[in-house]
């Protein structure tokens, strides 16, 4: 029983969790700003021709390299919002803003 | 001894790249041949910048130009061969080496902070040579379609590889 409870107790959670997405093209990061509430997924896609990652060292975020055509998946944690930027290319910038 | 003046290889630079007015545009498989070259020196720049720095700064930005550049010299190549397009080697190219051959050579006397500096300042004019060189001439002559696409795809890295050589060039001051 307690794992089906467990699982009835999510699914609220779930029910309200959203997906946003945000293409990494032309050197930057669309849309620069993303609005989430905790247990929202943000998928990061990269459409461009170059290597980015979206890093926020503070908030202990790190995609690791993501080559051309690559994605990542970040179920957003409570906490205070955080920039990011792309290490590699550190003119690309982004933020998320936690509800 | 002759004082390393950046402002000169800048100037070999941009007469590298200036079409004159009077000229007819360069052909596809001229922009293919410029497009190549011109990556060439920005790589080979980068690979002599990351063997004499010992800035973390400008080495990591000496390695991303060599692995963007390199990245978009794969894509021209591809593009080329499957266009069945031979790059044909012109007086802008040629210069392109050739000017690039002279500012290595001059960067190869430097050490320390006096490398950094040069390599970054000219890091700053040969992007901003590069965008000049895109708008102006390489963009508005291409012919073939998937060309023009290619060189529209790319001009952001170039913007934000100059964004980054002046911050850079801020903090080497």
């Amino acid at each position: 029983m307690k794992p089906l409870f467990a699982v009835l107790c999510w699914l609220p959670a779930l029910a309200g969790a959203a997906e946003h997405h945000v293409v990494i093209d032309a050197m930057k990061f669309t849309p620069q700003v993303v609005q989430v509430k905790p247990g929202d997924t943000i998928v990061w896609e990269n459409r461009d021709m170059f290597v980015h990652n979206v890093t926020a060292a503070a908030a202990k975020v790190s995609s690791g390299d993501l080559a051309p055509g690559k994605t990542w998946r970040y179920v957003v944690r409570a906490g205070a919002s955080f920039d990011y930027l792309c290490t590699l290319h550190p003119v690309m910038k982004g933020r998320v803003n936690v509800k | 001894m002759k004082k390393f003046t950046p402002l000169l290889l800048s100037s070999l630079f941009a007469a590298s790249l200036a079409v004159p007015a009077h000229a007819a545009g360069p052909n596809d498989a001229q922009i293919a041949a410029i497009v190549v070259a011109a990556n060439a020196v920005d790589i080979d720049a980068g690979k002599q910048a990351e063997t004499k720095t010992k800035n973390k700064d400008v080495r990591a930005f000496a390695e991303r130009m060599v692995a963007d550049h390199s990245g978009v010299n794969q894509q021209a190549t591809a593009l080329v061969q499957k266009l069945h397009v031979t790059p044909e080697d012109n007086d802008t190219s040629k210069g392109l080496t050739k000017d690039g051959m002279a500012m290595r050579t001059k960067l190869a006397g430097l050490s320390g902070k006096a490398f950094d500096k040069a390599y970054v300042d000219n890091e700053v004019t040969y992007h901003e040579t590069v965008l000049g060189a895109l708008d102006k001439t390489l963009i508005p002559n291409a012919s073939n379609a998937e060309l023009k696409a290619l060189l529209v795809k790319v001009r952001p890295a170039f913007v934000a590889h100059l964004e980054h050589a002046k911050h850079l060039q801020a903090e080497l001051k």
